[in-house]
């Protein structure tokens, strides 16, 4: 009885356990176990998240604005940055790309910011990818980095 | 009537199946080695087209059952209006069910020590690390987890007490497995060695049929359709402590691929029996190399060493009859099949590809813990056999919370391929034709709206429990 007990009592909690967590997810969407969470669109592009980025901006959420980001780009802090500079902030140049695919504007206005946030990143990719579209700006000095 | 051991077996049985279809439902369908094979199918005009198609388009892969299973669930898809995530993802969820089902029917539960021997097996069956590959992936439908059906059908079925339905079942479940995929083969060892070791529910007229199915298909993939075996060099692989590239493989090997074969081989077995190595690479020793040894290998490789032992310890034990219990039908048909399967794994190690190995691994599991309830031992060693029980049973349930951190990590790699499926700036990789364009767009659609965690959310203690990815 007892190594009945042993052999089957481990096994049976963690059935009941995911099933509960998985006819939640059938019903709900969600499972009760590790399910998604709600994030901005510049936490997904910290995440890597290319599916959720995609999902947010074909719902509407503007690829240009800014957004809060808790915890992704920088640990334990908030930071308040745009979709660009999220990408950015990876070094991820599938990621800047995706984002300026999707909407994201490159301007004359703010590539310099982005460059400079580039070069303090060490985002090499990215900086190039710039580099071929906007002059180099002169100095980074004074300019105001997410940062 | 059922009773009430085998109604809590079916209970056990569906929520191991409610759980497993909760994550795989959750999976979008993936875009890599499936889109291709869904816009192919979608151009095809009937299901006839789609197997005659799947006779010619690979010199090495001869799979033509897969594009049309694949094209019926498309039609199906389309039928439902449209509703493909539906159709793909519960087929998979579907199939999942079928296997647990097909898990309980071979494991034959009678009494409640069965029902306690079960649920350690249902652990093992969903810890493996080769049970993953079944469900993380579909391609667009996964021919691993429909080998892994093919398999125990077929002992399910030489179980019975057989007849005409029993043969002819048995040889078409056989034809579908080997036209699905290369490792649907097999089926036919499963069933002639259960046949050889008593098993009578698929007749000798049935293994008789089965025997020109195999012949048939061998005649027409080397004469008529004059396929080539693979060689060296197909994918990176893991040898020793590190990996070796295509070119490393055929550099290395080129010559005489024989060493680098039976590496692979033998490998695959020992990855069924102990979990290592990790796609031929003994990934535990550089981490042993490196001073850090975190506790998914002390999990996974302790709770494999000790249930492999348990297994060998049924085997060389006597059954009712006084005979060495190796010689029992299950026993010597997953002696086989992991030979079987480990030697189809001979061009390179894929934890998949011993899938079929694996859920017999667990029907064994499942065996050999019901021959060590009845087992009457010395008092003095109840205490310590009890306690290992409980470590080993906890780290296979451990393993099998792993299952759906996994299944996790696949969901959000299938979504993150659709993002670069119908790139704004890049319209020339659109699909050109109008029908599959609307298919690929839609499945593009459901894909994208699924929301799935990201790996980056996960807590980290989970990679020390589970692995990396």
């Amino acid at each position: 009885m007892l190594l009945s007990l042993a052999l089957v009592s481990a096994p049976v909690l963690v059935i009941a356990g995911l099933s509960a967590s998985g006819i939640v997810a059938l019903v709900q969407g969600q499972p009760l176990v590790w399910a998604a969470e709600p994030v901005t669109l510049t936490e997904a592009i910290g995440m890597h998240d290319s599916g959720e980025v995609v999902r947010q901006i074909s719902l509407g959420v503007n690829p240009n604005a800014r957004y809060d980001t808790w915890d992704v780009l920088k640990r334990y802090q908030h930071v308040s940055v745009t979709p660009l500079e999220a990408a950015v902030a990876t070094r991820e140049l599938y990621l800047f790309d995706l984002v300026v695919a999707h909407g994201g504007l490159v301007t004359p206005e703010n590539a310099p910011t982005l460059q400079c946030f580039a070069a303090q990143e060490r985002a090499t990719d990215i900086a190039e990818y710039l580099a071929k579209r906007f002059a180099q700006p002169d100095s980074c000095d004074g300019r105001k980095l997410p940062w | 009537m059922l009773k009430g051991p085998v109604i809590a077996a079916w209970m056990l049985g569906a929520l191991t199946a409610l759980g497993l279809a909760g994550s795989i439902y959750r999976t979008p369908i993936q875009v890599s080695d499936s889109l291709e094979v869904i816009e192919r199918v979608s151009g095809l005009p009937s299901l006839g087209a789609a197997f005659v198609d799947g006779l010619h388009n690979s010199p090495v892969m001869l799979r033509p059952l897969k594009q049309v299973e694949t094209k019926l669930l498309v039609e199906a898809g389309e039928a439902l209006g449209n509703r493909y995530h539906l159709v793909f993802r519960g087929y998979h969820a579907a199939a999942g069910a079928a296997l647990i089902a097909l898990f309980l029917l071979v494991c034959r539960v009678r009494t409640w020590t069965d029902v306690a021997a079960l649920g350690f097996g249902l652990a093992v069956l969903t810890g493996m690390q080769t049970f993953v590959g079944l469900f993380r992936e579909a391609f667009p439908l996964n021919h691993f987890l429909l080998v892994a059906l093919a398999v125990l059908a077929t002992y399910a079925l030489a179980q019975t007490r057989g007849g005409r339905l029993v043969d002819l079942a048995a040889a078409a479940i056989f034809a579908v497995a080997a036209l699905t995929f290369e490792t649907g083969l097999l089926v036919w060892p499963v069933a002639v060695t259960g046949y050889v070791a008593g098993l009578r529910g698929i007749s000798k007229r049935g293994i008789a049929l089965m025997t020109i199915v195999l012949i048939a298909y061998g005649t027409a993939r080397v004469t008529y359709l004059q396929y080539r075996s693979i060689g060296v060099g197909q994918r990176t692989t893991g040898f020793g402590t590190g990996t070796l590239s295509p070119q490393d493989q055929v550099t290395r090997f080129g010559e005489d691929p024989t060493p680098f074969y039976a590496y692979n081989a033998a490998m695959s077995a020992t990855s069924v029996l102990v979990s290592q190595p990790t796609v031929g690479q003994w990934t535990v020793v550089n981490a042993w190399r490196q001073g850090r040894l975190p506790p998914v290998y002390v999990v996974q490789i302790g709770s494999s060493l000790l249930t492999s032992a348990l297994i060998a310890w049924f085997m060389i034990g006597r059954g009712a009859s006084g005979s060495r219990r190796w010689r029992d039908p299950i026993s010597l048909v997953f002696l086989v099949l992991l030979v079987a399967n480990a030697i189809m794994s001979y061009s390179y190690a894929k934890e998949e590809v011993v899938s079929a190995a694996g859920v017999l691994y667990a029907v064994m599991a499942c065996v050999a813990a019901r021959a060590l309830l009845a087992h009457r031992p010395p008092v003095w060693l109840a205490g310590p056999i009890i306690a290992v029980a409980l470590a080993v049973s906890s780290a296979w349930a451990i393993r099998s919370i792993g299952l759906h951190l996994k299944l996790r990590h696949g969901a959000f790699d299938a979504r993150s391929q659709w993002a670069s499926v119908f790139y704004p700036t890049n319209p020339a990789s659109w699909p050109a034709e109008g029908h599959t364009r609307q298919i690929v767009e839609r499945m593009r659609e459901e894909a994208l709206m699924q929301r799935t965690i990201a790996p980056a959310m996960l807590p980290r203690w989970t990679e020390q429990w589970w692995g990396e990815d």
